[in-house]
């Protein structure tokens, strides 16, 4: 007999377990469900960005033949919102319209022609108030407030002084400052909202499928907002194309549908059009930023002191969790002693932002990084040596608000691009308008204090095993394109020994999968990975003790060997099958489960309001090095190569690792060079895909990756978080790479040609009127 | 009327859809074919990619790709069409499925579909596969999860396999000379007399070409048109003529045929077609539409301005021929009569000493509308510019000649210098405007840093770009 060895899946390449459905067409995503007698769904949106509601006449659309239903603001007053201390967004507008393109009525009707000219003929009286569409007009004296709990615009301010920042910046040799702007950008994931909702009114019970990163979260809205039992709502989540954190809040989209489903007494698909999905947006607010840094001549940082002001959109949303990841986050990269932060954020005339890739502290990284880079520059440091001087003194490390660093992996990260990209050979060396540069990051790995607190276990999971068999993976997990899938599989099928094809897999359906917050801040390989890890565990023990009933042996000498268990080289052994048979014998069907859950000291600190905002189990780290060109005769930039180190702590599965860092790179590279939402009096005018401007695959860099492997003492197989960090260093990499190319450093993003040629021509001047 | 066609092998007919249902709707709606995906509905990602086969001279079937998002049903009347659900086969994945899996060229998957038929399209092509091709092939295609190399990696992978589609088998049907369905009416005459005749009877039908202009009417605004001439199936504005003096091409010739021509005959021009939108939008796309559609930042227009091309109109009265700048009148107006419509356009070949070159700067490589558009035929003989054209697009309201910069060049020796106070001629024929695509300083500054360009271009000064390589 060949010598038998259990099947191994962590740490292989591994393509996703649901690629095959992906590639043939057949996964269905929200908008491919199309039962007969389904109605659709249209949206009236705000033709003003700031003004009280008179009146929304449906009664000629209500009429109009083809009809089913037309409903309002009147349909609820329950608001609804991510955090429990910010709800006070309705799904459709009442009182007031606050920003331009905001749901007031829905139209449910046969098609979507007839729906088209049922909101033709709605008619909506309003008076118009000043829209403010800046943070600073906003903010300013004598403003009208959004809202009348948050005077002056304010959505929420956040002040805090850790360590003494004033003696700081008196023992710096230098003390160095820059403002920064960065624009609003957007996810453009590639499906837009879409939900569908089916109400049956005899059993008074409400199906809900929508594209979303948060079952649970939508649940719980679905609930609040149609005034529902929980426990009639189901919601599933079909195939989801990308979220990038535009859904990981619930979205007006699906709450509506479910409101005019249930209006119209039936089955109700709402897709909204790609514009529609620019105006919901959830993206990343636009920042202004004003940062000082004082260091010593060798380079250590003594104090930071900086200013945020984040313009939040006519809605809270995430909001606050934004404004206090900008301070919170700032810690855990570099060895801070010293730090002083303010931020505000703004409420605006403008779409509500949300909790995008990089979640908070992307663009402070940006600034500080670039601030960083400067410096270097000034104190003639190498720019990867003067990181390496801050490096923190750890693992095992405690920051200045309390983060734990159990794994480290910056110091490989910046040894690997380092060496990798020849920085020592060529930086320095390029000649006229090509340059390097470099930057790190940083981010959690799930945020150990989730935002709406039950007490519950983080995550889940349940495995059911059966007669035939086959396990089946129950999980609430939400599967967005992620991976998170094939990772869930690959922790079983590893702990249990087995091949990932004895696995199948069912996600987030309300009514099979235990719940689960979603996906969204890098949570779910970190806590559903271990929750898995634990289950298998748990099904791998009651798999041995019926082995060992059926062999006569002690359980601690049963080894498990995946397709075989066996009690001793003599003996015959059981086959999987065998084994299972023995173990649904008087029990049947088994359903294990596994739970995970944070530890205390990861919750974060006390020191200031929000402190627990940053607290995570785990930080994974990256380090790039970024090689642009730039063309004089356009001021256009081409990125040449990428070099892109991440400590992931351990990669489950290389190829989505890979995956997960050059889309990371990608993204940051479209908010680096070219991409930014513009309003004209609060009209989106970059709404499509052709004025947004997302990279096409020409504008692809050749990125080389670089894994490290910390083993996160905590984390499942060691693995942490593997899909933000790289598009947080790229952004400030990239633009340390133009100022090394060009001698002049941009500090406003995008770095577009018509913004760069202004800094050229002014550079040529000055170096004119010099000479 | 029916409209019939090929849906992934069979044979559908159909006579009770508006005429202004989009390809990607009857797709997604009517025929079940929900694997084709809406991700824009405006032409600029690539999910509602499907592929038509058609076959060429030699009766050899083209696979091409196409944006499902912005057709009409009726202009796939005699078509092949191909969606994602009609690759595999008994059972087994098309190469490119197998690739796309394994290479991890698919995370969300939204895309996926739309990658595959532009990857299909390629494989089955006889193009030689380079990073470039495939970059090519795929530009018209958004993915917002995998950053592309995955996706290049799937190419690579799936086209060393070289087995033949069978769709290219299935002959050819005939198409039909219309399609009418509760008062909407779409008219393909077969011949220019025929389409004369339908432009003075119906004049306020619209003219379609590929529709890559016209396709937003129908996929957002959901406007019902009453009457659309379709001019694809009329014989002579499918013409290409190439005689010694001149290269002619029919209004309805699209992008994608002619380039060949241009890659022999002037391959700066070529280099900027492959640059319209992407291969979805050039295999629909046509000359005539980007003319008809008369916008100051057509890409086509300063290039065939710039070459002195000529433009025959005719009608039911007469032919008559126009040089093209003088077609464009204002802001998007034109010098079209009522009852005419554009019949093709004269380009006269590059004579010995003359050189091409055209510029567009845009925000993004490809799929991406232009701010600034260099255009310039040049002749130097010796040291002198014998004979200079200039035309721009994206500085005015219409494409435009530069005058005072051809002023700055005519008679005067190539030099650097020439080059530069050309540039600086730029305030004077031009006063650009600002939007959202560029600052008017950047339209200016650019336009003339586009001189130094075409200086360097056509001399071989030394390259500013010289790297320490890697
Ligand atoms: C995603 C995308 C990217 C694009 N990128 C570019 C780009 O990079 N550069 C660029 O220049 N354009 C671009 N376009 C615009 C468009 O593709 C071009 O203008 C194209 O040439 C239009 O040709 P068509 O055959 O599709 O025209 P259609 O849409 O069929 O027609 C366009 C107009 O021309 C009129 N017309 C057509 N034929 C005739 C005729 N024979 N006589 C009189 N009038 C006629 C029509 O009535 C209509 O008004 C893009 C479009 C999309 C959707
Ligand atoms: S749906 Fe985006 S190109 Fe057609
Ligand atoms: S795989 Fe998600 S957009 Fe391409």
């Amino acid at each position: 007999m060949n010598e038998i060895k259990p099947s191994q899946s962590i740490g292989i390449r591994k393509s996703l377990v649901d690629g095959p459905e992906k590639v043939s067409g057949k996964a269905k995503y929200s908008s491919d469900f199309m039962p007969i007698g389904c109605l659709v769904g249209r949206i009236f949106r705000s033709p003003v960005a700031h003004a009280e509601i008179i009146k929304v006449d449906i009664e000629e659309a209500k009429l109009l033949p083809g009809v089913k239903a037309v409903i309002t603001g009147d349909e609820t007053d329950e608001p609804f919102g991510i955090l429990p201390i910010a709800r006070f967004e309705f799904p459709l507008a009442r009182d007031k319209v606050r920003y331009r393109g905001e749901p007031v009525a829905c139209v449910a009707a046969i098609d979507v022609e007839t729906a088209q000219k049922a909101i033709d003929l709605i008619k909506f009286k309003y008076k118009e108030l000043p829209a403010y569409f800046t943070s600073k007009d906003a903010m300013a004296e004598g403003t009208v407030d959004l809202h009348d709990h948050r005077p002056r615009n304010i959505e929420r301010e956040v002040d805090f002084e850790l360590g003494e920042v004033d003696k700081g910046l008196s023992d710096a040799d230098f003390v160095i400052e820059e403002s920064f702007n960065c624009a609003e950008v957007c996810q453009v994931q590639s499906e837009p909202h879409a939900a569908i909702a089916e109400y049956d009114a005899e059993r008074e019970f409400i199906t809900v499928r929508a594209s979303t990163q948060v079952p649970y979260y939508d649940h719980l809205m679905l609930a609040k907002v149609l005034k529902m039992d929980e426990a009639q709502i189901r919601v599933v989540k079909p195939f989801v194309g990308g979220g990038f954190g535009c859904r990981t809040e619930s979205l007006n989209v699906t709450l509506i549908c479910a409101l005019v489903a249930r209006a119209a007494n039936g089955t109700v698909r709402l897709t909204v059009s790609r514009e529609e999905t620019f105006i919901t947006h959830r993206g990343r607010p636009e920042t202004d930023i004003e940062m000082q840094i004082g260091v010593k001549k060798d380079g250590t940082i003594t104090a930071v002191d900086y200013t945020a002001i984040q313009r939040g959109g006519a809605y809270s949303g995430y909001g606050v969790v934004t404004i206090l990841y900008s301070g919170g986050l700032l810690f855990g990269l570099y060895d801070l002693t010293a730090v002083r932060y303010k931020g505000f954020r703004v409420l605006t005339n403008t779409p509500p932002p949300g909790a995008m890739r990089g979640h908070g502290i992307t663009n402070v990284r940006y600034a500080f990084e670039a601030l960083l880079d400067k410096i270097a520059t000034k104190l003639k440091i190498d720019a990867i040596e003067i990181r390496r001087k801050n490096l923190l003194k750890g693992p095992n490390y405690e920051t200045l608000n309390e983060m734990f660093i159990n794994s480290y992996g910056l110091p490989e990260c910046l040894d690997w691009v380092e060496k990798e990209s020849q920085w020592n050979q060529r930086k320095g060396k390029m000649g006229k308008f090509r340059g390097l540069g470099v930057a790190c990051g940083h981010y959690i790995s799930g945020a150990s204090k989730p935002v709406n607190w039950t007490g519950e276990p983080h995550a889940t999971v349940h495995l059911k095993l059966d007669w035939d068999g086959s396990i089946t993976i129950l999980t609430g997990a939400p599967e967005i394109g992620q991976g998170s899938s094939t990772m869930t599989t690959q922790c079983a099928a590893e702990v249990l020994g087995l091949d990932m094809s004895r696995f199948q897999i069912i996600t987030s359906d309300s009514k099979l999968t235990p719940k689960d917050n979603g996906s969204y801040s890098s949570r779910v390989t970190y806590m559903v990975g271990n929750a898995t890890i634990d289950a298998a565990t748990n099904l791998k023990k009651i798999l041995i003790e019926a082995a060992a009933r059926k062999l006569d042996a002690n359980p601690d000498d049963v080894e498990c060997l995946g397709e075989y268990y066996s009690a001793g080289s003599q003996d015959e052994g059981l086959t999987f099958n065998e084994v299972v048979t023995a173990a649904l014998e008087g029990t049947g069907t088994i359903t294990v489960k596994g739970n995970f859950d944070t530890l205390p000291e990861s919750w974060g600190t006390k020191k200031y309001r929000g402190g627990a905002v940053s607290g995570s189990m785990a930080y994974a780290y990256a380090a790039q090095v970024v090689e642009v060109s730039v063309d004089p005769d356009t001021a256009e930039i081409k990125v040449e190569r990428v070099w892109a180190a991440q400590d992931v702590g351990k990669a489950l599965n290389p190829l989505s690792v890979e995956g997960q860092i050059e889309g990371s790179v990608w993204m940051g590279m479209g908010q680096a060079i070219s991409e930014g939402t513009l309003y004209h009096n609060g009209l989106g005018i970059t709404n499509s895909m052709l004025d947004y401007r997302v990279p096409t695959i020409i504008e692809s860099p050749p990125i080389e990756v670089g894994i490290i492997e910390s083993i996160d003492p905590n984390g499942p197989f060691g693995a942490k978080e593997a899909g933000e960090t790289s598009l947080i260093a790229f952004i400030p990499a990239l633009t340390n790479a133009v100022a090394d190319a060009i001698g002049v450093r941009p500090t406003d993003l995008p770095v577009t040609p018509d913004k760069l040629m202004e800094l050229m021509e002014k550079n040529t001047n000055n170096a004119k009127s010099v000479t | 009327m029916t409209i019939q066609f090929y849906l992934n092998g069979e044979l559908r007919r159909e006579d009770a859809v508006s005429p202004t249902t989009t390809v990607l709707d009857y797709l997604r709606v009517s025929a079940g074919k929900t694997g084709t995906k809406e991700g824009c509905a405006e032409g600029d990602c690539g999910a509602c990619t499907i592929v038509v086969v058609r076959k060429n001279g030699d009766d050899e079937p083209l696979y091409e790709a196409v944006n499902s998002c912005l057709l009409i049903l009726p202009q796939l009347d005699g078509a092949n069409v191909v969606t994602v659900e009609g690759l595999a086969r008994d059972g087994h994945f098309d190469p490119v499925q197998t690739a796309m899996v394994e290479s991890d060229g698919t995370q969300c998957g939204f895309c996926t579909p739309g990658f595959i038929m532009a990857l299909f399209a390629l494989r089955q092509g006889n193009e030689k596969i380079t990073d470039g091709t495939i970059h090519d092939a795929l530009a018209g295609n958004l993915c917002r999860c995998t950053g592309y190399r995955p996706i290049v990696q799937a190419a690579h992978q799936a086209c060393q396999d070289a087995t033949k589609d069978l769709y290219g088998e299935l002959s050819p049907l005939i198409p039909g000379e219309g399609y009418e369905h509760n008062h909407q009416k779409f008219f393909a005459p077969q011949n220019l007399s025929q389409l004369a005749e339908m432009r003075t009877d119906y004049p306020k039908a619209m003219i379609l070409a590929g529709g890559t202009d016209l396709g937003l009417l129908f996929s957002k605004d959901r406007d019902p048109l009453e009457a659309i001439i379709y001019t694809s199936s009329v014989a002579e504005l499918g013409e290409i003529e190439e005689t010694k003096d001149y290269l002619e091409i029919g209004a309805a010739v699209t992008y994608t045929r002619i380039l060949p021509y241009f890659e022999r005959l002037y391959p700066s021009f070529a280099t900027l077609i492959t640059r319209i939108g992407s291969r979805q939008i050039r295999n629909v796309g046509t000359i005539g539409g980007n003319i008809g559609t008369a916008s100051p930042i057509g890409d086509t227009l300063p290039c065939l301005i710039a070459l002195d091309a000529m433009l025959t109109l005719y009608s039911k009265t007469g032919s008559r021929e126009l040089p093209l700048e003088d077609f464009f009148i204002e802001y998007r107006k034109t010098d079209l009569k009522p009852g005419e419509f554009i019949k093709s356009i004269r380009i006269p070949k590059l004579k010995n000493k003359q050189k091409f070159r055209a510029y567009k700067i845009s925000k993004r490589y490809d799929q991406d509308i232009s701010s600034v558009i260099g255009a310039y035929r040049i002749e130097i003989d010796g040291l002198r510019v014998k004979d200079i054209r200039i035309a721009f697009g994206g500085m005015a309201e219409i494409p435009k000649r530069a005058v005072a910069c051809e002023g700055a060049i005519l008679d005067k020796e190539w030099v650097e210098d020439t080059a530069l106070k050309a540039g600086l001629a730029v305030t004077t024929d031009f006063k650009p405007l600002s939007d959202h695509r560029a600052s008017k300083d950047y339209r200016l500054c650019v336009a003339a840093n586009l001189f130094i360009r075409l200086y360097r271009d056509l001399t071989d000064a030394e390259d500013l770009m010289e790297v320490v390589a890697a």
